[in-house]
């Protein structure tokens, strides 16, 4: 209670044993509201109508909903639903950065069109889905340090930022370069900076996106103390999993109308399966108990053999003497935290990263980024298909390459969109066409970097049955994953990449590693 | 030398390279860049080796400058003396004399740019220029913060280029490191973020014109104006009395 009472800043500033959190003091000098009272929601939209362009379809439109202070609410949705759309205008982004927006946001009952964001983040603060790409400067605590400085914090700003840190256990790495911390690290740099700002309410748009199972526990965590001492949590997530324990209401994201109406409490969640499945979201894991690895010959030959692998960075060997064996039309998974090294694995593998030892295939090794944007090169998706196969088959004209990569992008789901550009297609269609871009080539081994990450779970789902359909036909896929449940159903094999060396987990260990991870069940 | 205010630390430089370019004084370049050089080296912290890699550019262009002058000097030596315009600043006659003195100005001012670019790159730090630049030279915070981002993002940049170069390896197109095949995700990529980089700024409550702390002070004190003025003194009084 005493840190957010701090937090709320302001030259009249309030006492250790303000209250409740909701208190507010904005500088004297901008305005005289002096107080929030308890009835007044802490975050508000009315009408809201969302446009990314004029004249275009809306995202949504005339969407109402008030979340009340102290509360947790769970919008969720399947991927291009428009709840990450709804977050940036809910946090005062958008319509700036982006589209055109009717209706009215209110924060803590004032209009936030009308405050600049310096006001505005004292109120409401954003948590971003990407851990990259939301600091501006270099350490742990000169970012602190930004935010409070920004909000023109008044007191002791070095303890203040160090008062922060050590609330979420980060004081260890004040000092420490922000692109050293692993993702889970930085979402939490994120969240002390979104509350340095004295924000009380936080947007949150899939902050465990990128994170690890056990990241995804702490910060879950850290997320529930802060709701504990009266901070309002928006959280849009199409996993309900890490938010049940904790959060008040559940919403799902509609296109039109007043979505208070159509709120639950978490408890009801169980009951709303078929709510769940409609939508193509994920409860629980029950949705993986059809799912099994794929029947494997004893004999299966190796389509692809490394020995004793080394890849260093710089000179410090960073993965060393690794071995491992992909029999054909077999499923590998690879588990690991953060920053174990799997992508760079994956990268050796696929012979493009330097690296010691041997690695041996039977034939083409394709590799699936976890990002697939840095994988597209073309300005149409069907160019972008093209381009594999072209290079794949040289020689072959252009007009016997069409009639191929028009027959895969249906079976892929994406011959409607082949005239439109890759970036344009939601997360879902670009993981698909990234999937699919590799396996034109015609690929003996496939490598996939968490394929399944920011998917919802009809796309999972999508992506998994086209996997598996070639893996019949011989296929090896290695899956580097933090979907441990996953990795467990689908796998013929477990690997764990751990202090820069590789071991297969017997079926006792993978059920261990499992426990030790998964997300909090959804009920019965 | 670290502790000079690296904003007034810049500007003093680029005068001072300024007043070098504007005459052809050889003992007096020779005199800077040595001057630079034992400074830098005897700041602390100085990693010698890369400082000598740095310098090596420095070292090749003069020594070019410095056969060119030489050998292809002639004529236009000639010429100007039998012309005859002969300007001057600081009392330093600027015309070129024979092909010997061409050669050695020649090099010896890029030798003298090398010395102080290196006191410069070697002593100072990024951040703190940024911060001394916002407070003692106006510079908005807007740019401030936003090359310091930029500044950040280096790292990052590489990690991203090397990640695109593997990704074209993968799908079996072939591509140097300066191909435009690598441009389109790069590109894709850097919009990408700094629209989200922008974003962040603002939902942490970065507004240009609002009032705002500053949790690092980079002081001017009187010791910065010292060096300023000494430094400038010094190479003007090198240029009236040397000949």
């Amino acid at each position: 209670m005493r840190s957010v009472a701090r937090m709320s800043s302001g030259k009249a500033h309030i006492g250790p044993d303000a209250p409740n959190a909701s208190a507010l003091s904005v500088r004297g000098a901008r305005t005289s509201v002096a107080k929030a009272p308890r009835d007044i929601p802490a975050l508000s939209c009315r009408g809201l109508t969302f446009r990314y362009a004029e004249g275009e379809t809306p995202v949504f439109s005339d969407i109402s909903l008030s979340v009340q202070p102290g509360e947790t609410l769970l919008v969720m949705g399947p991927s291009g639903c428009g709840k990450s759309t709804l977050a940036y205008c809910l946090a005062g982004l958008y319509p700036d950065y982006a589209g055109v927006l009717e209706g009215s946001v209110e924060v803590e009952g004032r209009p936030i069109d009308r405050m600049g964001p310096q006001e505005r983040s004292r109120a409401v603060s954003i948590l971003f889905q990407n851990p990259d790409n939301q600091f501006c400067m270099d350490t742990v605590l000169h970012e602190v340090l930004f935010a409070l400085e920004n909000v023109d914090c008044p007191g002791d700003l070095d303890a203040r930022a160090h008062e922060l840190l050590e609330l979420a256990g980060l004081d260890g790495y004040a000092r420490s370069p922000i692109h050293t911390l692993s993702g889970g690290t930085k979402q939490k740099l994120a969240l002390v900076t979104a509350l340095a700002t004295g924000a009380r309410t936080l947007v949150l748009d899939e902050p465990f996106a990128n994170l690890d199972p056990l990241s995804c526990r702490r910060l879950a965590g850290e997320l529930e103390r802060l709701k504990r001492r009266g901070v309002t949590l928006v959280v849009v997530d199409h996993k309900p999993g890490w938010w049940l324990p904790f959060c008040s209401r559940i919403i799902f994201m509609e296109r039109k109308g007043n979505l208070d109406e159509l709120a639950f409490s978490p408890a009801e969640a169980p009951a709303r399966r078929e709510a769940f499945a409609a939508r193509g979201l994920f409860l629980g894991s029950d949705w993986l108990r059809g799912v099994h690895p794929p029947h494997l010959a004893g004999d299966a030959s190796a389509a692809l053999e490394a020995r004793d692998l080394t890849v260093r960075h710089g000179r410090t060997p960073f993965l060393s003497g690794l071995s491992l064996a992909l029999p054909r039309g077999s499923v590998t998974s690879l588990v690991g935290e953060c920053g174990s090294g799997k992508s760079t694995l994956l990268t050796a593998l696929a012979g493009a990263a330097r690296f010691s030892g041997s690695v041996e295939s039977a034939g083409r090794v394709g590799l699936v980024f976890q990002n697939p944007r840095f994988q597209f090169l073309a300005l149409t998706v069907s160019d972008e298909v093209l381009v594999t196969l072209r290079a794949s088959r040289p020689g072959v004209p252009d007009e016997q390459l069409a009639p191929v990569a028009h027959g895969l992008l249906e079976e892929f789901g994406l011959d409607a969109r082949a005239q439109a550009s890759p970036y344009e297609l939601s997360q879902g269609q670009q993981r698909r066409l990234a999937l699919l871009a590799m396996l034109a080539a015609d690929c003996d081994v496939l490598l996939l970097d968490e394929p399944t990450y920011a998917q919802d779970e009809r796309s999972t789902r999508f992506i998994l049955e086209l996997l598996m359909k070639r893996v019949e036909r011989g296929l090896a896929v290695l899956v580097a994953t933090h979907d441990v449940e996953l990795a467990r159903a689908i796998s013929n094999q477990v690997l764990l990449l751990e202090d820069g060396s590789l071991r297969a987990l017997s079926p006792q260990e993978v059920d261990r590693y499992v426990e030790e991870r998964k997300e909090p069940p959804c009920g019965a | 030398m670290r502790s000079i205010n690296p904003g007034v630390k810049l500007a003093t430089l680029i005068v001072a390279s300024l007043m070098l370019s504007l005459t052809y004084n050889v003992a007096v370049n020779v005199a800077v860049c040595l001057a630079c050089l034992v400074a830098t080296v005897a700041t602390s912290g100085v990693n010698r080796r890369r400082l000598a890699l740095a310098l090596l550019p420095f070292f090749l262009t003069a020594l070019a400058f410095f056969t060119t002058g030489l050998f292809f000097g002639a004529g236009g030596a000639g010429n100007a003396e039998a012309v005859g315009v002969s300007t001057s600043v600081f009392g330093q006659r600027t015309l070129l004399a024979t092909d010997w003195t061409t050669a050695m100005q020649l090099a010896s001012r890029v030798l003298a740019y090398g010395g102080l670019g290196m006191l410069f790159a070697f002593t100072s730090n990024a951040f703190e220029l940024v911060m001394s630049l916002m407070q003692q030279f106006r510079l908005p915070p807007k740019f401030a913060y936003g090359i310091l981002a930029a500044y950040h993002f280096f790292p990052v940049v590489r990690e991203e280029f090397g990640t695109v170069g593997a990704a074209l390896k993968v799908r079996g197109v072939k591509a140097g490191p300066f191909s435009t095949r690598r441009l389109l995700p790069m590109l894709a990529h850097a919009l990408e973020r700094s629209e989200s980089l922008a974003m962040a700024m603002e939902s942490r409550g970065f507004e240009n014109d609002a009032p705002r702390r500053v949790a690092f002070r980079v002081p001017l004190r009187a010791r910065d104006v010292a060096f300023a003025l000494g430094v400038l003194a010094a190479i003007a009084a090198g240029l009236m009395l040397v000949r």
